[in-house]
């Protein structure tokens, strides 16, 4: 038999250390002067360890408890594989196995050969020449790379409160360190307790000592808010930041949306309308959580989210969804809405998963697109009309689905057309706008209405394409097949106007929405969606008595 | 009128039968200047897609038909308002853009702080040119649509029979520099011939010995000096600090022989000999070095190759003249923004190419730069100059006022726009402005409301569910 109290003995001294959870909630409001902002650390943390290792927590652990993972055992780390390495030909260059997702701190500094070729790299951006895939890797790795020794050595925890005079810029731990070394008996009394509570936390959190470090931690944060400078900290919008990271309200959003589409959905299938409502008013709700998430946004960073594709794509799937329920209100069609709840969690789950293409940290923007009215006015009608669009290929696929089921039913295409003639005119006259407040911005702010930058031209290149399609319509060229494939076409001109003028040409004015990654999925979309356009298409063309044409 | 409606020539192009080809024409043909735009830049693209004869003469076209389609629905129809107000719309936009084009001024002024200045620059290649002190002359120089070359010179005339011919042309050149022997009256320098070889780099230069502007160069992580022994060995004496951890310096030693010294890391390896036409290991990676070729006494000589246009460069043209006056011959390359003087039969050619240079009919002077940076950061947050204007038949108002992003100056007709700017070594700044003169905005804005209102109206004319219109449709 075993000894019980031996056993129990034994609980005590193990298990509790490892069972009870280090608390990080007052250290995550602690706040933190980062990329240009005041945020809280919670932010900052889950914006490192994103950028780093690619996912917001790494090997069961939190941001936070991995932040201060690193600060604390800075050598074990060395040779664990957690910095991200995506691009395959610079997996061969360094012999890493094209299944290795990650690589370690260890592993890269101890290769001459790859820190060179980054820094070269890095000199050629200087020199403004275009680098490839492989050479912009390696750059974002070596990035991750700085990040982590950045961490680990203090640089980049700004979080003593005390702007310097000239560049605002707050003190960070490795400043203190440095400034100590140099004038031990010069430090203020204020900041010498700042440092022996950090010292203390850290030497809690090596120990496990949970509650050692929930003391510790209160006793920072307390220093560190008796500090001069506080003033410029808004602790209310801080503390909103932590929840609005905690609440994900488009993760939410994206749920909820789901939901609503697989109940909206089975009803449309089994013709029922008992499901349908409890969906529809989950639809609802779920605008009204994207609502939430958006005024959340826009006040943790005091501007409208217009600044990078992240920001777009979550402002165009929700404009889309207000125009879906606008849409079935006025027409009292379902297909609106369960178009609507289906492309809303395929923009939302974009949008939250891939965060190296679309990155969703708030970050301040480009000095020509602040406080300017008509640019704020400019972007969000552009980007509404993408919505409209948006929408109109979730409905031109109820098209396309009634051409297949209905080849010869000219009354319910003809009502479908109707439907999605509407949408698309609400993406015409917005779009129009849009780009005329585009050169009247251009105008206003640089002198040029009008001056063959990519994404303008691309902007009219996507008006053309539906304004085509209605004169079309309108010669008698494009008949119901055509029209309804002719809208889910055009969308494809959106859509390079949208992404591909940034991800793939990657030219002109609107540099500051540019970014990498993400071709293979919107390759394989646009293939999707011509195979299945070639597919209805065909197979109209073999089940109807008359053939329309699509010429 | 009834006539004209009728004639066939006129219903094709009044036609939707036109419109749709016309609309996908047009489309294609921005989505290749686009692609043309990133593969290149904005420079070659608008003069190779946007600025050419087909490509105007597309949207004239267009245009055309846009009009005709309007004008041959006469009388029009209720229903029809919204269609027509559309279509005037457009047509008003590019009567507006055609006013802009023709009359309209897009320029550039760069001021140092306390500089005055005005003179402002127009993207538009120009030769200037002045025989001793006679008037400055300007011929237009982009040759958008005909370059001259040998068999084919653009040529003008110059006083006394003389010629002034453009015999060559790229739209896109890069200068070369090549040793050439000194000849008498010419202040040579030691030169050699480098190349630097490896997987990723491979770099051919001439290094002058003493040169300012071709005594070295610059590698990114590594630099490369051409340097007399005794200089280096005093250099280094009175420290490392302006040497880059990575550098390979050639020595020219007191004996008239060639050595090398590597620096890897910041480690000094050991001096040694170095001959023409070695292999040489510089332990930067794969990367060999080789000096080609060496000349005693040699002059840097600037000559112009076409060069295939770079990725968001630019287009840095260059032109090779011939002066034939007096039946002596003189001939020479002119780059982008440089100048030359010859002298041909006693008299001086001065010739400079650039961009065109226009008058302000008012001067401004750059008081202060500002810059606002993102709380701890180096990233710019916002920019903005204090300047005064003074005008010159009110002379000695100066009138301050601040230019920044988004906030441009109006005065005379023109516009002045806080660009960009550049930061200079000591610590002072240039601001960039733009200039514009764009007589066609009103109209522009007016054709913009017109057209979004009548798209606006064919919502309400052609809709199937929403109020009794519809039975007029």
């Amino acid at each position: 038999m075993r000894n019980l109290f031996l056993w129990l003995l034994m609980f005590i001294l193990t298990v509790p250390v490892c069972a009870q959870q280090m608390d990080f909630k007052t250290l995550a409001l602690i706040p933190i002067q980062e990329g240009g902002r005041v945020k809280p650390l919670d932010t900052f943390a889950r914006e490192s360890v994103r950028f780093i290792t690619g996912h917001e927590a790494f090997e069961e652990k939190g941001s936070l408890d991995l932040l201060f993972d690193w600060l604390t055992h800075p050598a074990d780390w060395n040779d664990k594989n957690f910095i991200l390495i995506e691009n395959l030909d610079l997996k061969s260059l360094l012999s890493v196995d094209k299944d290795q997702k990650r690589v370690a701190p260890s592993f890269l500094l101890k290769n001459d050969g790859f820190i060179a070729y980054a820094k070269m790299n890095y000199a050629k951006q200087q020199k403004k020449i275009t680098l490839n895939a492989m050479e912009k890797e390696s750059l974002s790795v070596f990035g991750r790379l700085e990040k982590f020794e950045d961490i680990e050595s203090g640089r980049l925890l700004t979080i003593i409160p005390i702007p310097n005079e000239k560049t605002q810029k707050w003190v960070s731990l490795e400043d203190l360190q440095d400034s100590y070394r140099l004038n031990p008996k010069g430090m203020p009394d204020a900041i010498k307790v700042v440092l022996i509570s950090f010292a203390g936390l850290l030497k809690t959190y090596d120990t496990h000592d949970a509650a050692g470090f929930s003391t510790e931690s209160q006793n920072l944060s307390q220093l560190l808010s008796q500090l001069e400078g506080k003033d410029a900290v808004d602790a209310g919008k801080i503390a909103l930041e932590v929840q609005f990271n905690a609440v994900k309200p488009f993760q939410l959003a994206w749920i909820i949306q789901l939901t609503a589409f697989v109940l909206m959905g089975l009803s449309l299938l089994f013709g029922s309308r008992l499901l349908y409502q409890p969906g529809f008013g989950l639809f609802v709700i779920g605008i009204f959580v994207s609502v939430y998430g958006f005024t959340m946004r826009c006040i943790i960073a005091g501007r409208p989210p217009v600044s990078n594709m992240y920001e777009s794509l979550i402002w165009v799937t929700f404009g889309m969804t207000v125009f879906a329920l606008i849409f079935e209100l006025i027409y009292k069609n379902r297909q609106f809405a369960v178009a609507g709840s289906a492309l809303a969690v395929i923009g939302f789950v974009l949008a939250d998963n891939v965060p190296t293409i679309l990155d969703p940290s708030i970050q301040p923007i480009e000095p020509v697109l602040r406080s300017n009215f008509w640019l704020t006015i400019h972007v969000l009608t552009i980007t509404l009309s993408y919505a409209a669009f948006l929408l109109s290929l979730g409905i031109g696929h109820f098209g396309l689905w009634t051409l297949w089921k209905y080849p010869k039913d000219k009354e319910r295409l003809q009502k479908q057309i109707n439907l999605l003639y509407r949408v698309v005119q609400v993406g015409i006259v917005l779009l129009a706008s849009g780009t005329i407040l585009g050169g009247v911005w251009a105008s206003y702010s640089w002198g040029r209405f009008w001056g063959w930058d990519p994404k303008e031209t691309w902007a009219l290149i996507a008006l053309l394409g539906y304004v085509a399609i209605l004169h079309g319509r309108l010669a008698g060229w494009l008949k119901e097949k055509g029209f309804i494939i002719g809208v889910v076409v055009a969308f494809l001109g959106v859509l390079m106007a949208w992404y591909g003028v940034n991800f793939i040409l990657g030219a002109g004015l609107h540099s500051y929405g540019f970014s990498k990654g993400g071709l293979p999925y919107v390759i394989g979309f646009v293939v999707l969606e011509l195979s299945i356009v070639t597919f209805v298409g065909l197979n109209h063309s073999r089940l109807s008595k008359h053939s329309y044409s699509a010429r | 009128m009834k006539k004209l409606f009728d004639n066939k020539v006129f219903k094709f192009i009044s036609s939707i039968k036109l419109a749709l080809p016309m609309i996908l024409l047009v489309s294609v043909l921005l989505a290749a200047g686009t692609i043309v735009e990133s593969r290149f830049s904005t420079a070659v693209a608008k003069r190779f897609v946007y600025s050419t004869w087909w490509f105007n003469l597309a949207l004239l076209l267009l245009g055309t038909n846009v009009f005709c389609s309007a004008i041959s629905r006469y009388p029009w129809k209720k229903h029809q308002t919204g269609f027509v107000i559309t279509h005037l719309g457009i047509l008003i936009i590019l009567a507006g853009s055609l006013i802009t084009q023709q009359y309209g001024l897009d320029g550039q002024i760069a001021l140092d702080e306390g500089q005055e200045g005005h003179i402002f620059q127009e993207d538009k290649p120009t030769l200037y040119y002045q025989i001793d002190q006679d008037e400055i002359e300007q011929i237009p120089a982009a040759f958008t649509f005909s370059q001259p070359t040998p068999d084919k010179p653009e040529i003008i005339h110059l006083p006394n029979d003389g010629l002034l011919m453009i015999n060559q042309f790229y739209v896109n050149a890069e200068k070369r520099v090549h040793g050439r022997g000194a000849e008498k009256g010419e202040t040579g320098f030691p030169a050699v011939h480098v190349t630097l070889d490896s997987s990723f780099v491979h770099e051919n230069q001439w290094l002058f010995l003493g040169n300012k502007d071709y005594g070295h160069l610059d590698l990114g992580p590594a630099s490369v000096f051409f340097e007399k022994e005794s200089d280096w060995k005093k250099r280094l004496a009175g420290g490392e600090k302006d040497v880059s951890e990575n550098a390979l310096v050639i020595l020219a030693a007191a004996d008239g022989s060639l050595k090398y010294q590597v620096r890897r890391k910041g480690e000094f390896t050991t001096i040694e000999t170095l001959n023409v036409g070695d292999d040489i290991a510089t332990g930067w990676m794969d990367m060999q070095f080789k000096v080609q070729e060496r000349l005693p006494d040699a002059v840097p000589e600037e000559t112009y190759e076409r060069e295939p246009f770079g990725y968001q460069k630019d287009l840095e043209p260059a032109l090779h003249y011939e002066i034939i006056y007096r039946s002596e011959k003189k001939e020479g390359w002119l780059g982008f923004e440089t100048q030359d003087t010859a002298t041909v039969a006693g008299e001086t050619f001065a010739m400079a190419y650039g961009p065109l240079q226009l008058h302000l009919p008012f001067s401004i002077h750059l008081i202060k730069f500002h810059l606002g940076l993102d709380p701890g950061t180096d990233k710019p947050a916002s920019y903005g100059s204090d300047i005064y204007y003074m005008d010159q038949e009110n002379q000695g108002t100066q009138v301050p006022v601040n230019i920044s992003m988004n906030k441009p100056l109006h005065y005379r007709g023109y516009t002045i726009y806080q660009a960009s700017y550049q930061a200079l070594p000591d610590g002072k700044y240039t601001s960039v402005f733009a200039v514009g003169v764009d007589p066609g905005m009103g109209i522009k804005y007016t054709g913009a409301m017109v057209m979004v209102f009548g798209i606006i109206l064919m919502f309400w004319f052609k809709n199937p569910a929403w109020g009794k219109k519809e039975k007029n449709a």
